[in-house]
Order: C-alpha cells, then sequence, then structure tokens
C-alpha cells in the first residue's frame, strides 16, 4: 500500500473554519496535499453540532447530527478529519460514547434509518494534529522541512478538545502537560516558549461567548497577559473556534479590559499549519496569509504583519 | 442415621432476613432429622447447647446453617468431637455471609435459598467419613520478611521467648521508614533515638540472625515446615573482614553522587546508625578505581562478589514488608518532577533530618534559602477513586501537622498552610496535638483539595490553585515550597511475594488478613502471619502492635511442637485403578508415582488440590469430602425443584473466589439470590462430568470461580481449570446446550465487589438466553 | 423602619427540597455525583470560577439537594468546558458531563438564554450551521472565501438543500423541536409571572 492510498481522510469542515476562517481551510488543504494525504469532501455535511451549545441543548440531538456527518466519511471509507477542537470534540466523543453503549447507536439508527442512512462507528474521528503527529510522524514531517525560522518564539495554545476528556482521546491519557504540538511547532525551527497557564482555556467554547461574551474576553484577556509577559512574538494554535476567540477576543478584550491591560494586545494568531507550510516552502498565497480582497470587517482582526516581517527576514 | 440440623440467628443477622421457623416447619417432615435453632450458635450456651443435643438425640452428623464455614467452622467442628463424633462428619448451609448479607432486599428468596443450601448440606454430610488428623513437627524457628520497626519488633518478642529468629531485610540496613524520620508524631521525640537501640538488639540478641540485602526468592513446604531461598546481593565487602569505620574508604572515594535527599559516595553507608554498618559499592556508580581497596587496611572490598544463594528452614514466617509512598509525578496538575520546590513528605523528612543533606535545615531545593511560606497539600494519592486508590493513608494528616510543627519550632516566621480535605488526626494523643499545631505554633487549616501547582514566570515563586471550600472562593496562594502529604501504597514486589508465600492480597494490593476483626494478623496460609503497613495504612504505634501481635501468633503455634495437618487430601481405591497414568502426570506436586505396575502415594507431599481425582476416569481417587458421588447428591437435590429462575450452580475455589463471595457479605454487597454455591478446595479438582450433570439435572448455568492465574494456591490449578472450561465449552455446544451458560471467572479473595458484579452480568445475560432446554443450541458446523 | 426590613430581614432558611426536580436529576444519571466529597479540586483549577459566580461544586451540590436555583442562575451557562474539573476530580465525577446534563435540564424546564434559542432555533435548525455564510447578508464571508481561492460556499449543508431537510428531519424526529418550543413556552410563562409580581408591588 502506498502512503497516497493510506492517508486518505474525509475533511469534516465544521463552521468557523470555512463561513468565517477561510485561510486555515486553505492551509489544511495545501498542507496535506504537499505532504501526498487525500482530503475528500464531504459533500452536506452540517454544524458538528458544537459540543458546548448543542450537546448542552439536547443530548439525543447532539449524538444524532453527529452520527450523520460521520456517516458521510463511513460512506466514503474513510475516517473524517476535522481542524477544529470543537468538531473534534463532538465526533470524537460521539463515536466513543456510540462504541461503549450500544444502546445509544441503536436509538441513533433508528432515527438516521429515517433519512435513508446508517452509523456504522469503524471509523476513528481524527483530528488534523493527530494525522500529523500519529499517522504520518514527525519523522516523516521533518522530512519536508525547508526553512526554518531563526528565532520566532511562539506561545502555542492547544485548546481543550483536543486533549480532553483524556479517556476519549489518543494521547495516552496526557492532558496536563503534553508536549506533541510543541514538537511539531519545533520543527520549523521555532522555539516554543513557556508561558503561565499555557493549557488553559481560550473562553469561547461551553455556549460562553454566545451567553455572555465580556467573560470569555476576560478568559482571553488572562491568556494574552501571559503569552506578552513571556515575550511570546505570534500564537500558534490548532482550533478555528479558539482562533476566533484569541483573534477577535483579542480586539474585545482591548476594548473591555481597557483599563486593566495597559498597551493593548497585538499578538498576530496563527493556524498550525499556515506556520508549518512555511517551512514546508508552500507558497504564502495557498496558505491563507497574503490578503487579496478590500473587505471590511474580516479576520484577521490582529495584524499578522509583524510575523509576516519576522518571515521575510528569516525564511528568505 | 440421625442427622442434627443447627440453625443461627445470629442476633437478627440471620433471622432478620430469613424466615427461620419457615425452614424449620420445612425440615420437620423428616424424622431422621432434628433441628435445632438458637440465637447465636457460636456462644458458648449455644455450643453447650450442641453438645447436649447431641448427646442426647444420638446424632450421628451435624450441618450447621449459619456464618461461612471460614470464620467458625473450627469451633463447630471441635464442639462436635467433645461431644463424640468425628469432626469431619459436619456440613455447613452458609445462610450469612453468602445469603442473609447479600439477599436482604429479598427476604422471600432469600428464605429459599436458604432452604436449598441446607438441602445441599443434608446430601453431603450423608456422604461424609470420618477421618483420622495426623500432626507434623513444627520447626521452632521464624523467619520476618522486612526489617522496619515492625519486624524487629516482632523479631524481638519471639527470639525473647526462645525461638531462633532471620530477620530478612531487602535495603542494606534494618530501620525501615521509621529510621529515616526525624521526629514522630504526637511526641516529636527523635525517631532514631527510640528506633536505634532496637536495631542494635536485633543485632546483638543470641536468637537473632540478620540476613540483609538479601530478598525471598522460593518458599516450599507447609504450616510448621517452610524451605526458603534466599538471594543475598552482592555488598563487595567481606562481612567478615569489615569492622564499619567506613570513613577510611569512604574517604579516598571521588565519586560524589549528587542527589538532594540522599547524596553520597560510590562506597558509603546509607546512614550512620545503619545496621549491619557495612559501607556497599555502588556498581553503576564506582569507576572501578580501587582506591578504597587499597585504603582498606583490612582487604575487606570484593570487586568481583556474586549473589549467594541462603536455604534456610523455618516452622512459621512473619510478612512485615511496610510500604512506599504515592509517586506523585502520576498527578500532573501537580508538577512534582517540573519544579524542584515542590516535594513530599518523605522528602521533607531527609531535610529535617540531622544526618540529612542539610543537617537539618529545611532550604529550598532550588536556591538553598529557608523558604518563607510553605504549603503542605494533604491526600496526594488518597481517597482518590481516578488511580484506585479509594483508602485513607492514615498517616498523612498527623505527618504533615508534626513537619509543619517541626518547623515552626526552628523558624516560627515561618508562614505555614496545611491544604486538607478532611482532617483525620486518628490515634491517641492526636486531635490534641492538631489542636496544638492550630492554636500554639500557629499554623493555618484551609480545607481545599489543591486543583493545581503552577509557577509564577515572574518570579521563583509557585502558585497554588484551589477552593477554600468553607468560603465557597477561589484562592491563588504563593508558596515558596510545596510539600506533598503522599499517600501509602504496597511496597514493589507485593505481587510476586504473595505468589511465592500463595497468600491474597486485597484490591490495592496489600495483603489479606484472615478476618479484619478477630484474625488480623494471620493471613490466608496457616503459619504465614503479617503485621504492620502491609495489611494497610497504619501509624508506628499500631504497627508495633500487630508486630508483637503477629510474633505471639507464631509463638502460640510453635510452643504446641506440633501441628494438626488437613486429611483432606486424596485417598484412593486401588481395586479401580487401571494405572492410565493420568494422575502422575498432572500432580505438580510429586504426591503420585505409578511403578511396578502400582500407585504408590505419597501422603506428605499432597496438598489436597483434587487436579488428580478430576482425571480419573474410574474414581479411583477422591478428596474427602469433595467425592463426586456427594457433589451429584447435592446437585440432584437441588435441581429436584427448582425454587429460582435462572438458577446457577456456582463452582468457587476455597482460598479466592469463596473468600470473595464471602466478602461481598461482610461488605452487605447485594447480588441477585440465583447462585447456589459448591465450595471445591480448587478449580482444579472440578471434574468436567460435574457441569453437565448440573445442566443434564436442569441448572440454568454454571460458574467456576477460581484465583487469578498467578494467584493460584495449588500453582497450577486454575489454569487447570481453565483448560478444562474450553473443552466443556465445545462439548455443549455438541450436546445441544449454549456455551455461554457456562462461564469461568477468576476472583481474588479480596474482590467481594467483583464477585457481586460477575452475578449480577451472568443472571442477565442468562435471562436472555432463557431457561434450559434440551437441544437449545446447535452448534454452527464448519464446511 | 420598612427600609430595614429590605436591608436585614432575608428569610432564607432551606425548608426542603423540590423532589421533582430532584427525581429528575436522578433519572439523569446525576446521582454519580453523590461521591462528591466536597474538596472543591474542580472549583479550585476552574478558569471561568476565576472570573465568575459560577462555582463548579456549588452546582453540583445544589444538583444532589435537588435546589432548582441551580438551574434557574446562568451559572451553569459559564462552564466553557475545558474538562479540567472532568479530570482532576478525585471521586472519579465525569464532573463536566454533570454540568452538560444540569444544562439539559435547564432547557426542559425552559431555563435557556435567549442567544442560544435564537442560535439553536433561528440560525442551526434553518441552515444546518452554527456560523453560517450563506446568504446576501452574508455576502462578505463567500467574497472572503474566493479571495483564498476557495468557492464562495463550502461543499457542506450550504451546497446541499436536500441535506438541510435531513437535518431538519432528525431534529424533528429526536424530538429536539418539541423541545424547544416546550422551552420557549415556559420561559413566556414564567416572564409574565415576573411581569405581574412587579405589578403587584
Amino acid at each position: 500500500m502506498n502512503q497516497e492510498n493510506q492517508w486518505r481522510y474525509g475533511f469534516f469542515l465544521g463552521c468557523v473554519a470555512p463561513n468565517r476562517y477561510p485561510m486555515i481551510e486553505s492551509s489544511i488543504r495545501a498542507v496535506f496535499d504537499h505532504l501526498g494525504a487525500e482530503l475528500l469532501e464531504l459533500e452536506g455535511a452540517a454544524c458538528c453540532p458544537a459540543p458546548g451549545v448543542f450537546r448542552a441543548f439536547h443530548i439525543p440531538s447532539w449524538l444524532i447530527i453527529a452520527a450523520r456527518n460521520i456517516s458521510i466519511a463511513e460512506e466514503l471509507g474513510v475516517s473524517p478529519l476535522t481542524g477544529c477542537n470543537g468538531c473534534y470534540g463532538t465526533l470524537r466523543d460521539a463515536w466513543f460514547e456510540m462504541e461503549h453503549e450500544p444502546h445509544l447507536k441503536k436509538m441513533v439508527n433508528e432515527h438516521l434509518a429515517k433519512i435513508g442512512r446508517k452509523y456504522k462507528g469503524n471509523l476513528e474521528p481524527k483530528h488534523v494534529v493527530q494525522a500529523l503527529y500519529l499517522d504520518m510522524g514527525i519523522e516523516y514531517l521533518r522530512d519536508h522541512v525547508k526553512h526554518k525560522f531563526k528565532d520566532l518564539k511562539v506561545a502555542v495554545h492547544y485548546g481543550c478538545h483536543i486533549l480532553k476528556p483524556s479517556d476519549k482521546r489518543p494521547w495516552d491519557g496526557e492532558y496536563e502537560n503534553p508536549t506533541f504540538l510543541d514538537e511539531i511547532v519545533e520543527l520549523t525551527g521555532a522555539k516554543s516558549i513557556n508561558y503561565q497557564d499555557k493549557f488553559m482555556c481560550c473562553g469561547a467554547g461551553g455556549a460562553v461567548r454566545t451567553a455572555v461574551k465580556e467573560v470569555s474576553a476576560d478568559f482571553t484577556r488572562e491568556k494574552l497577559a501571559n503569552i506578552r509577559e513571556a515575550g511570546a512574538d505570534i500564537i500558534i494554535d490548532v482550533c478555528p473556534f479558539c482562533h476566533l476567540q484569541l483573534d477577535l477576543g483579542q480586539m474585545e478584550a482591548n476594548g473591555v479590559y481597557k483599563n486593566m491591560i495597559g498597551e493593548p494586545f497585538k499578538t498576530p494568531v496563527i493556524y498550525l499549519t499556515q506556520l508549518l507550510g512555511l517551512s514546508f516552502g508552500i507558497d504564502p498565497n495557498k496558505l491563507g496569509l497574503i490578503k487579496n480582497h478590500n473587505l471590511a470587517g474580516v479576520p484577521p482582526f490582529i495584524s499578522i504583519d509583524p510575523f509576516m516581517e519576522i518571515v521575510k527576514e528569516q525564511l528568505i | 442415621m440421625k442427622i442434627g440440623l443447627f440453625i443461627c440467628d445470629c442476633g437478627k443477622n440471620i433471622s432478620g432476613v430469613i424466615n427461620i421457623p419457615e425452614i424449620m416447619a420445612y425440615f420437620k417432615k423428616d424424622p431422621d432429622i432434628i433441628i435445632l435453632g438458637n440465637q447465636y450458635l457460636c456462644s458458648e450456651s449455644g455450643l453447650k447447647l450442641i453438645i447436649n443435643e447431641i448427646k442426647e438425640k444420638k446424632i450421628k452428623r451435624v450441618v450447621i446453617a449459619a456464618c461461612s464455614f471460614n470464620l467458625h467452622g473450627l469451633l463447630f467442628q471441635k464442639t462436635i468431637e467433645e461431644a463424640g463424633i468425628n469432626r469431619f462428619l459436619i456440613s455447613f448451609a452458609n445462610i450469612r455471609e453468602q445469603n442473609s448479607w447479600v439477599h436482604k432486599k429479598d427476604p422471600k428468596k432469600a428464605t429459599k435459598k436458604a432452604i436449598d443450601q441446607i438441602e445441599m448440606a443434608i446430601e453431603e454430610v450423608k456422604l461424609m467419613e470420618p477421618l483420622e488428623i495426623y500432626y507434623s513437627e513444627i520447626n521452632p524457628t521464624t523467619l520476618i520478611i522486612g526489617g522496619g520497626v515492625t519486624g524487629i519488633k516482632a523479631a524481638l518478642v519471639i527470639a525473647d521467648a526462645g525461638y531462633k529468629v532471620y530477620l530478612l531485610e531487602r535495603d542494606l540496613t534494618i530501620g525501615g521508614h521509621m529510621a529515616l524520620f526525624d521526629k514522630t508524631f504526637p511526641t516529636l521525640d527523635c525517631s532514631i533515638c527510640i528506633l536505634g537501640p532496637l536495631m542494635m538488639e536485633c543485632k546483638n540478641h543470641p536468637n537473632i540472625e540478620l540476613i540483609t540485602f538479601s530478598e525471598l526468592k522460593k518458599v516450599d513446604g507447609y504450616v510448621g515446615n517452610f524451605h526458603v531461598s534466599i538471594l543475598k546481593k552482592p555488598r563487595f565487602i567481606d562481612e567478615e573482614k569489615c569492622i564499619g569505620c567506613y570513613d577510611i574508604c569512604r574517604e579516598v572515594c571521588e565519586i560524589d553522587i549528587k542527589d538532594t535527599f540522599f547524596p553520597r559516595k560510590a562506597i558509603d553507608v546509607p546512614y550512620p546508625q545503619a545496621i549491619p554498618l557495612y559501607p556497599n559499592i555502588l556498581k553503576e556508580f564506582c569507576i572501578g578505581c580501587k582506591a578504597c581497596a587499597q585504603a582498606c587496611d583490612r582487604d575487606a572490598i570484593i570487586f568481583d562478589q556474586e549473589p549467594q544463594e541462603l536455604r534456610i528452614n523455618v516452622g512459621t514466617i512473619i510478612v512485615a514488608t511496610g510500604y512506599k509512598t504515592f509517586d506523585p509525578s502520576i498527578l500532573g496538575e501537580l508538577n512534582y518532577e517540573l519544579y524542584p520546590d515542590v516535594i513530599t513528605t518523605m522528602q521533607m523528612e531527609r531535610l529535617l533530618n540531622n544526618d540529612g543533606p542539610t543537617k537539618g535545615k529545611v532550604l529550598r531545593p532550588t536556591n538553598g534559602i529557608p523558604p518563607k511560606n510553605v504549603a503542605f497539600v494533604l491526600c496526594v494519592g488518597s481517597r482518590n477513586k481516578k488511580i484506585s486508590h479509594e483508602y485513607c493513608s492514615q498517616v498523612c494528616c498527623n505527618g504533615a501537622i508534626k513537619q509543619a510543627i517541626l518547623i515552626k519550632n526552628e523558624h516560627p516566621d515561618t508562614k505555614i498552610i496545611i491544604y486538607y480535605t478532611d482532617i483525620r488526626a486518628i490515634g491517641k494523643n492526636c486531635e490534641e496535638f492538631y489542636n496544638r499545631g492550630r492554636e500554639e505554633a500557629g499554623i493555618r487549616f484551609v480545607k481545599s483539595n489543591i486543583s493545581a501547582i503552577l509557577k509564577n514566570d515572574s518570579s521563583d515563586e509557585l502558585l497554588i490553585r484551589g477552593e477554600d471550600v468553607i468560603e465557597g472562593r477561589l484562592f491563588e496562594n504563593k508558596s515558596d515550597l510545596v510539600v506533598l502529604a503522599v499517600g501509602i501504597e504496597p511496597p514493589d514486589g507485593t505481587d510476586e511475594l504473595c505468589q511465592i508465600l500463595n497468600i491474597s492480597q486485597d484490591t490495592y494490593g496489600f495483603i489479606l488478613e484472615r478476618h479484619l476483626k478477630v484474625r488480623p494478623s494471620e493471613t490466608s496460609v496457616n503459619g504465614i502471619y503479617l503485621a504492620g503497613v502491609i495489611q494497610g495504612p497504619k501509624d508506628i504505634p499500631s504497627s508495633i502492635a500487630q508486630g508483637e501481635s503477629a510474633a505471639a501468633k507464631a509463638i502460640s503455634l510453635m510452643s504446641q511442637g506440633k501441628v494438626e495437618l488437613n486429611p483432606q487430601i486424596a485417598y484412593y481405591d486401588e481395586s479401580k485403578c487401571d494405572l492410565c497414568r493420568l494422575c502422575e502426570k498432572i500432580c505438580v506436586y510429586n504426591a503420585i508415582k505409578i511403578e511396578d505396575k502400582k500407585l504408590h502415594f505419597i501422603q506428605a507431599n499432597c496438598t489436597g488440590c483434587g487436579a488428580c481425582a478430576a482425571m480419573c476416569h474410574n474414581d479411583a481417587l477422591y478428596i474427602p469430602g469433595f467425592k463426586k458421588s456427594q457433589i451429584v447428591a447435592k446437585l440432584k437435590k437441588l435441581l429436584i425443584e427448582k425454587k429460582e429462575y435462572p438458577l446457577i450452580v456456582g463452582f468457587l475455589c476455597n482460598w479466592c473466589a469463596y473468600m470473595g463471595a464471602d466478602l461481598a457479605g461482610t461488605s452487605k454487597i447485594e447480588y441477585p439470590s440465583n447462585i447456589r454455591t459448591i465450595r471445591v478446595m480448587c478449580t482444579a479438582m472440578l471434574d468436567p462430568s460435574l457441569v453437565f450433570e448440573a445442566f443434564f439435572n436442569g441448572a440454568d448455568g454454571v460458574l467456576i470461580a477460581g484465583c487469578h492465574e498467578q494467584d493460584c494456591h495449588y500453582d497450577s490449578g486454575f489454569l487447570k481449570a481453565k483448560n478444562r472450561y474450553e473443552s466443556i465449552k465445545e462439548l455443549l455446544g455438541e450436546a445441544g446446550i449454549n456455551e455461554n451458560r457456562v462461564q469461568i471467572e477468576s476472583i481474588s479473595a479480596g474482590e467481594g465487589k467483583k464477585f457481586a458484579n460477575v452475578i449480577n452480568e451472568f443472571v442477565e445475560s442468562l435471562k436472555k438466553l432463557g431457561p434450559i432446554k434440551p437441544g437449545e443450541f446447535i452448534k454452527s458446523v464448519r464446511n | 423602619m420598612s427600609d430595614n426590613v429590605e436591608k436585614y430581614i432575608k428569610r432564607n432558611v432551606n425548608k426542603g427540597i423540590n423532589s421533582r426536580i430532584a427525581q429528575k436529576f436522578v433519572d439523569a444519571g446525576l446521582e454519580v455525583m453523590r461521591s462528591c466529597i466536597n474538596c472543591g479540586t474542580c472549583t479550585g483549577g476552574c478558569p471561568s470560577g476565576r472570573r465568575t459566580a459560577y462555582r463548579t461544586r456549588s452546582a453540583i451540590r445544589r444538583a444532589l439537594t435537588g435546589d432548582e436555583s441551580v438551574l434557574s442562575d446562568i451559572d451553569i451557562w459559564l462552564c466553557s468546558t475545558c474538562y479540567y474539573c472532568y479530570e482532576r476530580c478525585p471521586r472519579n465525577i465525569p464532573v463536566t458531563d454533570m454540568i452538560i446534563k444540569l444544562r439539559n435540564i435547564a432547557v426542559e424546564e425552559g431555563y435557556i438564554l435567549d442567544p442560544h434559542f435564537s442560535l439553536a432555533n433561528d440560525i442551526f435548525y434553518v441552515t444546518g450551521h452554527g456560523v453560517p455564510a450563506n446568504g446576501e447578508a452574508n455576502k462578505k464571508w463567500q467574497d472572503l472565501r474566493e479571495s483564498y481561492g476557495l468557492p464562495p460556499l463550502p461543499p457542506t449543508v450550504h451546497t446541499h438543500p436536500e441535506a438541510v431537510k435531513e437535518v431538519q428531519e432528525l431534529l424533528k424526529s429526536v424530538g429536539f423541536t418539541e423541545l424547544m418550543e416546550n422551552a420557549a413556552k415556559l420561559k413566556g410563562e414564567r416572564a409574565k409571572k415576573e411581569e405581574k409580581k412587579e405589578e403587584v408591588k
């Protein structure tokens, strides 16, 4: 079996990446293509649905819509792959729960039968980082590195649902001090710096952002203050919703908590595959790092120009 | 033949659930059965009643319906002997541990089950035969495994009584954990000052032989006559020549092994008060310069010293192997390994100890400066379901309070907070000690289990995060030294030790006592006793008390000179034997030899596991009390009229599964009443034909439950049963019976909960299969 | 004097529990919370508790005693589901999942915030996305996609109207729409009662 066949996934887009941060979607597509992995489209996929919101309203609904999404990948015979921690949380927890509680699977299939679908549960939902780190492996990624940063301090933000609940995740139960993401980031020559409360939540999840934006922004404020204190040049994340919160939420925190933070925050937020793609020598246009429009009120809200300056200085 | 049926109310323990008048009415129908009920059969008046009744009514055999055979079996056996009946003409119906205590919710079913249990006991006793007890000499010598304070005190008691003691210690010195403590709670007396003289006394006692830096390898034999192999590890020192001056060799050694808490040279002693005081060489650090050998004027250093095997014979064994402390790196949120200023209570003892690396000064590992704010975190690794440490470690509260007071005594300005979930100042004078800590020393107590320890990037302080649960307020307190009060675990190697000794462990791996209250210092094997923390967490006073209790048990056995041996071993009928040799092959004890066309039986070697009897197709071999005919009679009586559906027949091994079922009883864990158990010595004694007998007579399911494979009392008994189980399943299929009706399980004596779960699940799965009917299952035939 | 009545007289002595709600908690499997020993590990590590009145342990404690306030207070909606409490609980209580179940019961009882209700009903049910990009109002997001070399709409429900129908059919079938209608009804009734109370005052 050649590697191209081995690495086939059903690309589950979710909501935030395709509909608000398309640069993330582009960069995942570009990097996976570069690495010889095939991403199949999941035609007609819906919202995952979001674990903190819809699951919080009605667990059975959440489970059924998630099962429908997974079943689309099952029809193609591939694992669903997502670049979003929220979608990962939903797809993986739903998959895990149905695997361990057959009555849930039965209930789900009774409903799915009404729309002519069936959930089998034989394919494990995966995160982009899981595919990179566990399927392909750090050595395979290293082989593709063309350019290395000389001096780039990165604050890595894992987010919550990629790690937890740890009994339903593939990281051997590690959730307090994992290193897989730092290892990938450091392949690019960047330095993953330590900062206080590194594994703290961005504040967006669990329906909090929808409920009270100020509470989310206060999470973000604390997180950004720690990141700034540690002297990070950029933030690297692996979830479009965290990305939105750290980017748009950064601006909101600058507004709401103006009096608390002194200088406004201005740390660029970059998605992992954008950074990795640069190091692989992929055209920054394909990685969504170059703006080709005149639209107002669209991301990135925090300018990434300082980062692009570093790229120019160090990579070219 | 008149059979006496004695039924016990056990206060209300039995009669509160089981309808005893109904049972008495039921058995009155049979004129040969003489029934007597009593509130407490095991009381003096109860026992007297049994004796009188036997004599008066000319009773020939006895059935006791009461608690588990394991609790008072011997007492009743001796009682009927007093009344003139051979003590093996008795049977037991376990209607407490395996009935009233676990079926409280359904008294009707419990009563029916009790009737079944008694019926089975009556059938069994009818076929019992009198046996002669035989005796074996006791070697008046004790092996004590573990040279901590418990083992030391036990050794001194036995040695003072005039018996020889081998005190085995796997570390370099005796003294254990206590020798590493600075002071002890609640008296604050110097630990080594009270232990040191006892260690010395052990060394000098004419009846005690120390075997240090040595490990137990093998134990054979039985009560009174154990054969022990020990491996003595090399110290690379000639113990005959070395006089323990140790400064000469140590001075010339250039290798400093850097360790915050245990710094030493490549050749060194563990601490100055070590007993025996020989240095040793750590080969992984030694560079082989031989400077020490040149410096030693007694030529005591042997670089190529080999491990040495020792063999000793003893009559009794005491296990006092102590504990190890919990490794907090498992709990990632505490960042124990990441931040050097997060230490354990055991490491704090080293800092407090005058002989420790800081000469008794409490200094921060990162910068060597005395801390201003010290935090103690309690319950680290205790009361934690997540990591299967549900128990309370008992000593950490007092231990932390002690350390806090000691720091306060030296540096009254130090701010100390103890974070606790519940303060358990257990032990004499300990509550007062706790109050002293608050009132006099000014230690602050905050009710909170710490959520995380992190580091403030801008300073070198640690941040402690938690909720003050009394205030309902979150805090983020600064501290420059955090002490984790780590819990207690069984020491490494306990599983292996228990396999060597064939003794049982509890769910957490501590060694299981025979009875938590009334036989706390005995293990599941006669002649092997236990004491100290290896039985479960406890403080020094309790450990010593138990050490002395175990010593008394050993002495009382040895003082008798001889010991009764169980005559329930294999017997054979020569006329039935066709010399097929299957028994010879299966016996791992060399008890059976076929020579000169004759079966030779070596009684002393037989352990009574019954594996041979189960193999014998002519029924030439049998174990009294567990004869095939007896079990068949029990099954037939039980199944002639099924009182419950689904009905499970359970064959439980005496050492593990039956004890596990009893534990479910003492722990009052409810499970369905559908099981009728038959005690067997080992699952290996189960003849497959008995499983078929059960099904053909109408049982809906058969449970075979024994030890965990590695814990089997008869070496490979459970393995044998497991192999037979495979062929039983195969044959069932051919007989048209669903193979899922028979199940095999490993349930240890400590797994009461598991026993209940197994019954729950088996009953559910049998309900799905429906009542047994012939031809219910057609095995799929592969083309 | 009447000022002092407002100021000092509180009369908040708990007089028993709402057994209907308590039973609901048990039926939802929330009784695993009984192994809580009130150690505070959950609250202490909670990033939300550091800035809001949400107290994880208190939510669990109130649920255990059948205290309905746990459903009506906004607190449980301030959990960001970071799962630290779930991971660290020494009693092995899946705390975060318990909070999610409490939210389910809250919605059932009509305690749902307006933005959540509208997200569920007006956005997710209608489009199949929680954050949609279709329609004229969202034109700029389609343009943004195109500027990064992607088609204006993703190959999700947005380009498959029949898929939206499927989602809606499933939501009806599993009782989601009914749940939302009922929640709206209960919420409306409660609002009216409050209004009346105000009027009486």
